[in-house]
């Protein structure tokens, strides 16, 4: 008898328990084998498994009763990690039955080397089918999203080239259109033709403040970014002077007021900042009270560039304002005007010149602040 | 030098109708004498046949053989002191891409500030 079997044996007597009996029908499989892996005794809930009687198994070595796969794994893993750490646990085997059908089970397993001497293996085997079949399925589902995830980039790809190419088309009829404006505006024209022209001034500038948001955002989406062309030489402030009358042309009421302090020249890509300003006053336009002015402030001191765009009106909750800059969120639930782009746009820009975009909103005022660093 | 002459010169070239006959309409009503023409094939069968053209004022997406900043670069070498105003709506072209005396003006235009540049280009 081993030195397991015969200390089984004393604990049995004294407790009054059958462990021999609790051996045989343990819920699980176990197996004592020699270190070299050859079986000493099995319990019956293993044999059953195998499809064998117990007393057949021994002097069948553990691997036998595994997969080909499994052979290979216990040779090049199995063993050579129970030797050398001493256990080896939640292994993932195949069984195979007299039948030859294959059956999923979970194996911890001790022994192997003990105060550098060789000891018996116990192996102790679970039935994993329902676990392996489960595994499977996470598996499938895992490689079926990914898969999902594969076409749908391509597909979203796809529409953002759309986009892309739709906007760079629509530049050139707009772009007409606003000649042919621009010309009929000199003719001799009817009071009345006079402000239809105006008007229709206006709406090809908001097309093509759309166009201009839709196309930046296209690329940023493609890889593209923000490009920056800078220009330390030209001045700022007849960029900015032109954003405000061209937008206040469009919207009369309510009055934007306006305060410059800029000390020339400023390192920056003047159409990009024009283009971030045209934004957040479109947006101060669209939302502030229309019969509260809107101030505009643009100053640079040493270290930056501060352009500051206010308004009027119902203050922004704070759940709304931590969205704000997020492209295509259109704040509350009423009907507003515009894709939702602008403030994403005006904020891509402040970060493409290395600067920030912050919002604060009370009963007073919303605000939207713009900084820029400047390299001196 | 071109600042000798009265009246200077510019030669416009855009193939969109309506966009040619708006600058077209800039240069005039500030006193240039204006030419015009629908593409480079165009521009350059005028730059042959005249020797009084002060500056090119060109788009620069185009039908025919070359874009306006092929054109341009094709005027820079046969009249080295001939300035160039490109503009698009579509690219932005920066200075590294144009010839020398090469400058370039976005789309939409502003009246005021696209002829200042051009009399800038003109006086340099």
């Amino acid at each position: 008898m081993s030195e397991v079997e015969a200390g089984a044996s004393a604990a049995q007597r004294e407790a009054g328990i059958d462990f021999e009996r609790l051996f045989d029908v343990a819920p699980c499989g176990y197996v004592l084998a020699e270190r070299n892996g050859r079986i000493i005794r099995a319990n019956e809930t293993f044999a059953a498994w195998t499809g064998r009687p117990a007393e057949q198994l021994v002097g069948k070595r553990f691997s036998d009763l595994l997969s080909i796969a499994g052979k290979i794994f216990y040779e090049t893993h199995f063993a050579p990690t129970l030797h050398m750490a001493g256990s080896f646990n939640e292994v993932a085997l195949d069984l195979v039955d007299d039948q030859g059908a294959k059956l999923p089970v979970l194996v911890n397993a001790t022994g192997g080397l003990h105060d550098g001497e060789h000891v018996q293996i116990l192996f102790a085997v679970f039935r994993a089918t329902q676990r392996r079949q489960y595994e499977q399925g996470l598996l499938e589902a895992r490689d079926k999203a990914e898969a999902t995830i594969v076409s749908e980039r391509a597909t979203s790809e796809l529409q953002e080239q759309f986009i892309a190419v739709l906007g760079h088309d629509l530049r050139n009829p707009i772009a007409s259109i606003a000649s042919g404006i621009h010309m009929l505006a000199k003719e001799t024209i009817s009071q009345r033709g006079a402000r239809v022209v105006e008007l229709m001034s206006g709406s090809i500038l908001r097309a093509n403040a759309l166009i201009d948001n839709v196309l930046d955002f296209a690329r940023g989406r493609l890889g593209g970014g923000i490009t920056l062309d800078r220009n330390a030489r030209e001045p700022l402030e007849p960029v900015l002077r032109q954003v405000v009358a061209e937008l206040q042309s469009v919207y009369p009421k309510p009055t934007i007021e306006t305060r410059y302090e800029l000390a020339d020249p400023v390192d920056c890509d003047r159409m990009r900042i024009g283009q971030l300003l045209s934004n957040l006053l479109g947006n101060a336009l669209t939302h502030g009270a229309k019969d509260q002015p809107i101030m505009v402030d643009a100053s640079t001191s040493r270290s930056e560039l501060v352009i500051a765009v206010s308004n009027g009106g119902e203050p922004i909750p704070p759940q709304v304002l931590e969205r704000l800059f997020q492209p295509f969120f259109r704040g509350d639930d009423r009907v507003k005007h515009g894709l939702g782009l602008g403030l994403h746009i005006a904020a891509e820009i402040a970060r493409a010149h290395e600067g920030m975009l912050v919002a604060r909103s009370d009963v007073k005022a919303t605000t939207f602040v713009f900084t820029m660093p400047l390299d001196i | 030098m071109a600042v000798d002459r009265a009246v200077l010169t510019v030669l416009v070239v855009e193939d969109d109708a309506l966009v040619r006959m708006h600058g077209i309409d800039i240069l005039e009503d500030a006193g240039f004498a204006v030419l015009e023409a629908a593409d480079a094939d165009e521009a350059l069968v005028i730059l042959d046949g005249l020797d009084d053209v002060d500056l090119l004022f060109s788009d620069v997406d185009m039908p025919g053989s070359m874009s306006g900043l092929d054109l341009a670069h094709v005027v820079h070498e046969r009249w080295p002191d001939m300035p160039v105003l490109l503009t698009s709506g579509h690219h932005r072209i920066c200075e590294a891409q144009l010839p020398a005396e090469g400058k370039f003006v976005t789309k939409p235009w502003a009246q005021a500030a696209l002829v200042k540049q051009i009399r800038d280009l003109l006086h340099a």
